[in-house]
């Protein structure tokens, strides 16, 4: 199946990325950045509200992600599925409130060394169509490529 | 801002130069934790019967938590989080519960660009995450920040 499932793309996600979730995602990362949590740490800091750490786009960009490997016509094995790699772009950082829509694509797709490897872009827009933040992962299916 | 005198400059950052290390002990706790934060509980993080099951030694640690590391140093550094443009590694070996990484990061490229603002100092970083092994747990980590002048 690695071939044809380039291109093929998860239905745009609303995600209104909360305060309650940034907080918790900088507690379990183990970030105490004020600017994570107080308010108005932020708005001295020249933001609207509670800013988002910029690895927080995770809690966002991975929902397409999880959507199209989950699809199941891909049926990936969840559990022989491993996080190769991960780039992130940064327009801004994303505030407390915002609501985001959030796309993914695979757009590669390729066996080697008897593993399945599957690469998707991610995008994040904001309410005014601008793309907040890019993502591109490669996500490994460890024994996906043997026939 | 208080925290804008202690940012970092440009020009203290030449090519070679090396960022604040941050040092971190992964616990079973944080990666729960993490796993209802982001919203990823695939069960090869949470569920040490079904990580066995699936040829793992236990329960493994999300690429994305030891990915955040890197951002906390960089932004811990940076003083803003708006600095830092781009984040990019490869997630190249196991990071279990109890493991202890080290992220370091280093300039491999000073240029000043023109920003939206004005004249900013961009810099490329090299990032790395070594366990306590010495083993290299994230590798060919890349960051673009920018910097006042």
């Amino acid at each position: 199946m690695t071939g044809e499932i380039v291109g093929r793309r998860s239905a745009p996600i609303e995600h209104t990325l909360t305060a309650a979730e940034i907080r918790a995602y900088a507690d379990a990362v183990g970030d105490p950045n004020p600017l994570y949590r107080d308010a108005d740490a932020a708005r001295r800091a020249g933001y609207p509200d509670i800013a988002a750490p910029p690895t927080a786009a995770a809690i966002f960009m991975m929902k397409p992600v999880l959507a199209l490997l989950t699809d199941p016509e891909l049926a990936v094995d969840l559990g022989r599925l491993v996080h190769g790699d991960q780039a992130y772009e940064f327009a801004r950082p994303v505030v407390a409130g915002e609501r985001l829509t959030v796309a993914g694509e695979v757009v590669e797709a390729y066996a080697r060394a008897g593993h399945q490897f599957i690469v998707i872009a991610t995008e994040a827009r904001d309410g005014a169509g601008e793309a907040v933040v890019r993502g591109r992962a490669t996500f490994v299916v460890r024994g996906g490529g043997e026939r | 801002m208080s925290a804008g005198a202690l940012r970092p400059r440009f020009g203290d950052y030449p090519v070679g130069a090396a960022i604040p290390p941050l040092v971190r002990t992964v616990t079973r706790e944080q990666i729960a934790a993490y796993a209802e934060a982001s919203g990823d509980r695939n069960p090869i993080h949470l569920d040490e019967e079904f990580a066995r099951s699936v040829g793992l030694d236990g329960i493994i640690a999300h690429g994305l938590l030891s990915m955040a590391f890197l951002g906390t140093m960089l932004t811990e550094w940076l003083g803003d989080p708006a600095a830092l443009r781009s984040l990019s590694v490869r997630f190249s070996g196991v990071v279990r519960p109890g493991d202890t990484l080290t992220c370091t990061g280093e300039v491999t490229a000073a240029e000043v660009v023109e920003g939206s603002g004005g004249r900013v100092g961009r810099l490329r970083l090299a990032l790395t995450g070594v366990n306590q092994r010495g083993e290299r747990v994230l590798s060919r980590g890349q960051a673009v920040v920018e910097l006042p002048l």
